[in-house]
């Protein structure tokens, strides 16, 4: 471990990421790595929140709003939403940059909630659409107001600390530097340092944009990599031009007009009364704050099938960020379909799941998708045998969808749509199998 | 053989990706349902009944245009102006890319009527051998600058603007809340995406072989003048001009049969 004066030294060409108020600093490989992750376990999480709170929005005047209010709320939902789909590019271009320097993207994570402090620094809580979910995803996104605080160590790598997201990843991209310092003589970065941080292969990235023009740069070298973090953190809190577009001015907007409706209209309610960090069972590493769904509900089984779906994504998602010999027409399969499960099966059976009663009490709450881990993702060494695991996934997952819509009655009608889509998935996954 | 050649607008209301694909108004693609009208149902429809029709938005109503018999085009025919009606509730089937890829969603279930009068023609895209539905992807994209000009859009540039021009005309006149906030929310797209993501030239191409004993000929008083057969019938077609807001596409084709006339023996 080094220690060092902070950054104020570096020319002045270079991205800045604000000043440092500690002398420790990311400066070895395990330690990037470990802020990458980290960086990638926030992104995602902070993605499921929001998309948690999107499905929670009410879509029709029979739900208790006026046309006009409705229309407002699919306004809301959509920027929610596309802030979401951003969340996804950063995850992704997290895992760029964790590939870049040798490492390989877990998607794993604590299940919901998680308080604050406790694992993450601000809460990680699964609500629906009102003032308090809209206050902590402010928060989430808000500019730094101070800056790490790191305890050095020796052989082992420092502790992360932070209280916002933009300080990881200031931390991160001080790292880079730290890492891969400026020639004295040249001023650009070392070509011998960057070539021994990047030694992942470029291939190994995904350079895609996801069919949604999402940005997701490959990370090959030191700029590659500052240039990646600036934007993200500049797509969440802004700029020093301002915060016009970014997701802190995206949310801070829908909560300023939430409160005026709330204001005008008291009793408007933007978002069915979807049960606050619902799971269908207890995990050991939730965090207080969880509601169980009642087993005997139509919602109990819908939300392990979500579950099920959910994880089959991730898995889909980590096959590709983590080749083991796959193709790239394999590679472009696993893409692909991980795109089109979040479409096309994840979101429409949360936003069925948020319609269904979650308990037995009629004026109970509904309840809505849990995003659980029931135990560690990972995956097999070989590709076929990753292929087989994942086409079994699908093969129950249509099996179930097709149980609950035959057995389930209108209120899961939507099941009979999706279950065709599980269908598919399968015989795509299958056909990449064997190609 | 007999010739139909059709053409006019059709409407689809449908939730494009990044929405689920049964998404049941739309919220962040570029097509939505508007306050005050039906959940978006995927249905194709070529007439107009059934369809949410947007005002300034184009008729929808898709029509034999021309016949031929043999080479020989047939001013009058019995089946000039007949409606060409898709049935069974087909819809383009993407699935957000699950069933297939963008630009080659196939429309299934596919079944087709022509109909005038007391004619009826009447074929369903069902396999051979099992009965099922066939589900056959698009041919793809085709640029067809002609099909654009017959559709009416002399300037596809000029589409938006003037739409827009209309909305605001129509919103300064109307008092009615619910019609101004579809109108407002009309403009907003309008604005933010115009008709959508595709050029009105580009349009997807289908060719569909209809073939096995799916089929319905009825013609009571025998004013075809022949007999339409019962091998294959080709289905071929344009559908592009997509106007995302109007949930709209212009669709023009052929649709070719085995036909025996009294007149002209077999042709």
């Amino acid at each position: 471990m080094r220690y060092r004066r902070a950054l104020a030294t570096t020319p002045t060409k270079n991205i800045s990421f604000g000043p440092l108020r500690t002398s420790v600093r990311l400066d070895t490989r395990e330690e990037l790595i470990n802020g990458l992750q980290e960086a990638i376990q926030i992104e995602h999480g902070l993605m499921l929140q929001y998309l948690f709170a999107a499905v929670s929005c009410k879509r029709h005047v029979r739900e208790g709003v006026t046309e006009e209010e409705a229309e407002v709320i699919r306004q809301w939902e959509a920027g929610i939403l596309g802030v979401a789909r951003d969340e996804m590019a950063h995850l992704a271009t997290a895992c760029n940059l964790v590939t870049a320097v040798g490492g390989s993207p877990d998607f794993n994570r604590p299940n919901f909630p998680q308080e604050a402090h406790r694992w993450f620094p601000f809460g990680f809580q699964l609500e629906r659409l009102g003032t308090e979910s809209l206050n902590r995803f402010v928060r989430a996104e808000s500019p730094k107001p101070t800056l790490l605080a790191l305890s050095a160590r020796d052989i082992a790598p420092d502790p992360i600390e932070f209280d916002y997201v933009g300080e990881l990843y200031g931390l991160i991209g001080n790292g880079f530097r730290n890492l891969v310092p400026d020639d004295p003589i040249t001023k650009q970065p070392d070509s011998q340092a960057e070539a021994t941080l990047f030694i992942g292969r470029p291939d190994a990235q995904d350079a895609s944009d996801w069919s949604a023009n999402l940005t997701i740069p490959s990370i090959t070298n030191r700029r590659a990599a500052e240039a990646a973090i600036t934007f993200i953190v500049e797509q969440g809190e802004g700029n020093s031009a301002g915060q016009t577009g970014s997701h802190f001015d995206t949310f801070s907007t829908i909560a300023r007009e939430h409160e005026q409706r709330t204001s005008a209209r008291p009793g408007f309610t933007p978002s069915r009364n979807v049960m606050k960090n619902p799971l269908t069972r207890r995990h050991r590493d939730a965090g207080i704050g969880f509601n169980l769904i009642e087993s005997s509900t139509l919602a109990h089984p819908t939300a392990e099938l979500f579950n099920h779906v959910y994880a089959s994504a991730l898995l889909l998602l980590m096959q590709f960020f983590d080749p083991a010999g796959e193709t790239p027409d394999q590679r472009q399969v696993l893409q692909d379909t991980a795109r089109r499960v979040m479409s096309g099966l994840v979101r429409p059976l949360a936003e069925v799941l948020t319609t269904l009663p979650a308990t037995t009490d009629p004026r109970g709450p509904t309840a809505g998708p849990p995003f659980e881990l029931y135990g560690v993702l990972k995956l097999p060494a070989h590709p076929r045998a990753r292929f087989i695991i994942l086409s079994e996934r699908f093969a129950a997952a249509a099996a179930e969808t097709q149980r609950l819509w035959k057995t389930g009655g209108p209120s899961v009608a939507r099941l009979e749509f999706l279950h065709r889509n599980c269908v598919l998935v399968r015989e795509t996954l299958v056909a990449a199998q064997a190609s | 053989m007999l010739k139909l050649s059709f053409s006019g607008w059709l409407q689809c209301r449908l939730a494009t990706d990044p929405d689920p694909t049964d998404d049941p108004r739309g919220v962040s693609g570029w097509t939505y349902a508007l306050a005050g009208e039906p959940d978006l149902d995927r249905v194709i429809r070529t007439q107009p009944l059934g369809a949410t029709i947007r005002p300034f938005g184009p008729t929808v109503d898709v029509r034999v245009r021309r016949v031929s018999v043999g080479d020989q085009e047939i001013d009058r025919h019995p089946l000039q102006s007949a409606s060409v009606v898709l049935l069974s509730g087909g819809a383009f089937e993407g699935r957000n890319g699950i069933a297939s890829e963008d630009t080659e969603e196939p429309i299934f279930p596919f079944h087709l009527r022509v109909e005038n009068g007391g004619i009826r023609l009447e074929r369903q895209f069902r396999d051979i051998s099992t009965g099922e539905w066939k589900f056959q992807k698009s041919d793809g994209v085709e640029v067809n600058n002609d099909a654009v000009r017959e559709a009416g859009i002399d300037n596809p540039d000029e589409l938006v603007p003037r739409r827009i021009a209309s909305l605001q005309e129509r919103l300064a006149q109307t008092a009615d809340s619910l019609e101004r906030l579809q109108l407002q929310t009309r403009l907003r797209h309008l604005a933010a995406r115009g008709l959508g993501p595709v050029p009105a030239f580009i349009g997807l191409r289908y060719r569909y072989t209809l073939d096995g004993p799916w089929l319905l000929v009825s013609d009571p008083q025998h004013e075809l003048a022949g007999t339409v057969g019962s091998s294959a019938w080709v289905f071929t077609a344009w559908i592009g001009c997509w106007d995302g807001d109007a949930l709209c596409g212009f669709m023009t084709g052929e649709l070719t049969m085995p036909f025996v006339s009294r007149v002209f023996s077999l042709v």
